[in-house]
């Protein structure tokens, strides 16, 4: 008769004290506690019984964990004993595994720094989830696309915070740079116009002067800490009058915080906005004019995607005599996508970051640390063998399969553990030169917050689970019997070959593609370099100087001087640079085209002398260059290059009119080939040279190569000599030209470190596991030597194994790298086409890299003395 | 020979009571009986583990219980030592009831 169903406890409760039983293996728990519910259930019933059998469960239980936690803790100290002595033992599998684990952790810990560096921009604002920055959709001069600009006119700021109640405060802002002084003291920096509700919108905080007040008044500045203490030192610079740009006098009426390194607005001062207007600058007061960048505080309770819809009044109301060429519309982008979310916005102001790179770091910190993990797990698993008799006698005095996982999982986070240590001081060393890599603000005390805390946890836990997961299962699912009997090789070496090869090639997919990517981007960063920009730049030094700084009030003295020194080729006076044209004028030119005129939306300018185009060597094509034989030129002369001809749909170009409020009468007289004064990442745009001898403030001086130092400083002499309260300032034009390039160069860097680091990984698992197999098969080397095998055969045998994961890798990893690498350089209107030679050198270097690491051991293996392996046999 | 504590004393006067040997359910019944409170399985194998150790009590299975699927039951017994030890413990509370009624401190 089985016994009465009325009479089981509770199926759950009976579940947990069978778990129990295990450890109280000597008393009949189970049938006790039965016989009681039984007894008390005829006595008082189902839910009596009920309520004391679960009372009495959950009672045992504290006691039953704390019985587990002490055998836990007592197996831990055997198992990380014995993880010590085979660490001890195997030193070269130790190493491998140690450097391995510390090397992928300590990339994931910069790359961490570094990401979280780069999403933490602009974060510290109090409402930054509230602040957006307007953004200007226009047609280009090709008109089927738009370009967003970030840029906007300045009255866009206050018809909106008139016009629209959801906007609580809007703030309009515009670079500004230059010279400020204070008595005696001068100093360059860079600043910008900002107006009275600056200080609503963003949380820079006053440390000195009123809020409300401070940015209200015309002429008045706001400093920041750093700016202020190098003028006043301890003094209390409020009140007090600065000079900016040997010109206007601003009174200081506030200090302002240092702008954190996680800004991506930077200024050193503020100069009040309503300067531009008391000093009677109409352009502060067009619609058409755009120069200045908007930001709007919403209130809390508006989405901006549907605020966005009502500038569609705006562009009704005040865009009315647009063209339909010129059409505009705005819409929002909110502050904290500006660092890393702007890079198909055209602001030349601001060197961004790009979310894409953010994402590239992230996916590299994670695959060096899977090649790292699976480097444990094969070397784990190859070197088995060497742990059978561990295994089996473990085995044989009772330990059960779950005990052994604890052992190897506690085993490999314990080296997880381990290698976070020593990752810890790689990053403590390599930090600044990382963070000078990157080009970021980086510091160590940044690290030990609760939330990285929390992550290097977490990373620690699941590269030692990972890692170990695969080898303790592999390792403790052996037969006792097989152990014992020293079976196991032949059973079940061919199971786990078939996932170590699986590994070994995901790591080398990894190398691959990363490879790729480095020659791809090399490739781009030198065909940019080297490319055929369309002007000099070589030797080629650059001072800025206002012409307010210059005592006589005239470029000519100082470039008539300058030409006096024999190292000095050439000299010329120009509003810019060939680099950093567009910077300046956006303007709307109308030209004259079979009668009819063609509004070309905006185009870019420069005033130039009669030398500039020959000193950068900028190549005329058709026409003449200013010539001071034309007095025309002066006021009617215009050179255009070819794309400007090209968008006009010009056929013959020189004599047509052209037409711009300040150029009554223009006529071209030149066309220049094209020159890339854009980056190469845009098209080249129209542009054109207008003739302006004293135009300034950029004087640019061609030297001799030899003795560049001397020449320098005869230059500064001559500067000094001919300005007042001026710091002399000189660039060289290929220096700021690679400026350009600095997001490229940091990413080239950064994969260029990585990917070496990549390989170094996954050759060492390589090695590890070659060295391994050359170990384990000793003997067959011997007696295939006995029997006639050459030292070739021998190396091919073991190579070929090898050489076969990494073609399979490359078939995998090339077109992943292709599609990648493909789309990295859509991004660049002039760029490098992927050729047949790109693929075969990553392809090659994979191979070589492969055959290098490899051949160490199998040249070791193939030339021993098949004596010395056959000795005991 | 040691001085029991007033658990292991209330168990081994227990198992006395129940002819010397006992499975774990009577045992748990008598001492609810005794001291008028609930005491957990937990805490009984605890201190039978604990005499154990010390030889005051043995286990052992029992045969299976004779229905069909009847497993066995452990039945712990206590040793001569666990009486011996027993024995020593109650006359040491008469010693200290006798002088205490020396006193007049009645219970």
């Amino acid at each position: 008769m089985p016994p009465r169903k009325v009479f089981q406890i509770p199926a759950l409760a009976k579940l947990i004290l069978k778990r129990m039983s295990l450890y109280y293996e000597r008393h009949s728990i189970i049938e006790d506690f039965e016989e009681t519910y039984k007894e008390i259930r005829k006595a008082e019933g189902v839910l009596r019984a009920n309520t004391w059998c679960w009372k009495s469960v959950i009672r045992s239980v504290s006691g039953y964990i704390g019985l587990i936690l002490l055998w836990r803790i007592i197996m831990l100290k055997n198992y990380l004993k014995s993880a010590l002595r085979i660490l001890k033992k195997h030193k070269a599998y130790s190493f491998i595994n140690i450097i391995g684990l510390s090397i992928g952790m300590a990339c994931f810990t910069l790359l961490m720094l570094y990401v979280k560096y780069e999403l933490s921009f602009d974060n510290f604002h109090e409402n930054s989830n509230r602040i957006y920055r307007t953004i200007m959709d226009l047609h280009t001069w090709n008109s089927s696309d738009l370009t967003e600009w970030a840029i906007t006119s300045a009255m866009l700021a206050p018809t909106l915070m008139e016009e629209f109640p959801e906007v609580e405060y809007a703030t309009r802002l515009r670079n500004s740079m230059g010279q400020l002084r204070y008595k005696e003291k001068n100093f360059n920096g860079t600043g910008k116009y900002g107006d009275e509700n600056f200080l609503n919108v963003f949380s820079f905080k006053l440390i000195e002067g009123d809020k409300k007040r401070a940015l209200v008044e015309p002429f008045t500045i706001v400093l920041s800490e750093k700016f202020a203490e190098k003028f006043f030192g301890n003094d209390h610079p409020i009140g007090k009058v600065m000079t900016f740009i040997n010109k206007q006098e601003y009174t200081v009426t506030g200090i302002i915080e240092n702008v954190p390194y996680n800004s991506h607005l930077q200024f050193d001062y503020i100069l009040s906005f309503s300067t531009l207007k008391a000093m009677g600058i109409s352009h502060i007061e067009r619609w058409t004019d755009i120069n200045f960048s908007t930001y709007l505080l919403l209130n809390s309770r508006v989405s901006y995607k549907e605020f966005e819809k009502k500038f569609e009044l705006i562009v009704e109301k005040y865009h009315k005599s647009d063209s339909e060429a010129t059409k505009r519309s705005y819409f929002l982008q909110p502050l904290k996508d500006i660092h890393l979310k702007s890079h198909y916005i055209s602001d030349k102001a601001y060197n961004n970051g790009d979310i894409r790179h953010i994402y590239l770091m992230i996916s590299i910190a994670i695959g060096i640390l899977l090649i790292a993990c699976f480097n444990y797990m094969n070397l784990a698993t190859a070197c088995a063998a060497r742990r059978f008799k561990e295994i089996g006698i473990r085995k044989t005095i009772g330990a059960q399969q779950s005990q052994l996982i604890h052992q190897f999982l506690s085993e490999s986070v314990l080296l997880a553990v381990l290698s976070l240590t020593i990752s810890l001081s790689v990053v403590c060393i390599f930090l600044p030169s990382f963070s000078a890599i990157v080009d970021a603000n980086l510091d160590f005390n940044r690290l030990f917050n609760w939330e990285n805390v929390f992550i290097l946890f977490g990373v620690i836990l699941s590269v030692g689970l990972l890692s170990g997961s695969y080898p303790a299962y592999f390792l403790s699912s052996f037969r006792l019997m097989n152990i014992l009997k020293n079976t196991l090789k032949s059973t079940t070496s061919r199971n786990p070959f078939k996932l170590r090869n699986i590994f070994v090639v995901f790591q080398f997919s990894i190398s691959i593609v990363l490879i790729l990517s480095v020659i791809v981007v090399q490739k781009q960063l030198i065909y940019i370099k080297n490319n055929d920009i369309g002007f000099d730049r070589k030797n080629i030094a650059v001072v800025t100087v206002p012409r307010d700084n210059i005592k006589e009030g005239k470029y000519g003295v100082i470039k008539e001087e300058l030409l006096q020194n024999p190292s000095i080729k050439s000299v010329s006076v120009s509003s810019v640079t060939p680099v950093a044209i567009g910077n300046e004028d956006y303007a709307v030119i109308e030209t004259e085209n079979a009668g009819k005129s063609l509004k070309i939306p905006h185009s870019c300018r420069a005033y130039v002398d009669y030398d500039y185009l020959d000193l950068f060597n900028i190549k005329i094509l058709q026409g003449r260059n200013f010539s001071p034989f034309f007095m025309t030129d002066k006021d009617q002369g215009v050179i255009v290059n070819e794309t400007f001809v090209k968008v006009a749909g010009l056929k013959n170009p020189i004599g047509k009119k052209l037409i711009r409020p300040d150029i009554k009468n223009g006529t071209i007289i030149g066309v220049v080939k094209d020159f890339h004064f854009v980056s190469f990442k845009e098209k080249i745009e129209p542009m054109f040279f207008t003739l302006a001898t004293e135009g300034g403030p950029r004087i640019s001086i061609k030297i001799s190569s030899g003795n560049i130092k001397q020449t320098l400083n005869d230059i500064e002499t001559v500067f000094l000599k001919h300005s007042n309260n001026f710091i002399f300032n000189l660039d060289f034009l290929d220096k700021t030209f690679n400026n350009l390039y600095r997001s490229e160069e940091k990413l080239g860097n950064i994969l260029i470190a990585f990917t070496i680091i990549t390989i170094i990984i996954a050759c060492l698992g390589l090695f590890g596991l070659i060295s391994f197999m050359a170990e384990r098969r000793t003997k067959e080397i011997g007696i295939r030597k006995v029997v006639g095998a050459s030292i070739s055969n021998i190396m091919t045998l073991l190579v070929k194994e090898f050489l076969i994961l990494v073609c399979i890798s490359i078939v995998i990893a090339l077109p992943f790298a292709i599609y990648v690498m493909t789309k990295w350089l859509e991004d660049y209107v002039y760029r490098i086409n992927f050729s047949a030679g790109i693929l075969l050198m990553s392809v090659l270097i994979a191979l070589s890299i492969t055959l290098f690491t490899v051949s160490f051991q199998t040249v070791k293996a193939a030339t021993a003395n098949p004596v010395d392996s056959l000795r005991y046999e | 020979m040691g001085i029991l504590t007033l658990r292991e004393e209330i168990i081994l006067s227990v198992l006395v009571m129940l002819n010397g040997s006992s499975g774990g359910a009577p045992i748990r019944r008598k001492i609810i009986e005794l001291m008028g409170k609930e005491i957990v399985y937990g805490t009984l194998y605890n201190l039978m583990e604990y005499l154990m150790r010390k030889g005051y009590v043995t286990a052992h299975k029992s045969d299976p219980v004779p229905v069909q699927g009847g497993r066995s039951k452990t039945i712990y017994s206590i040793t001569k030592a666990g009486r011996l030890a027993l024995k020593e413990t109650l006359a040491l509370h008469e010693t200290i009831r006798g002088q205490l009624k020396d006193l007049e401190f009645e219970v």
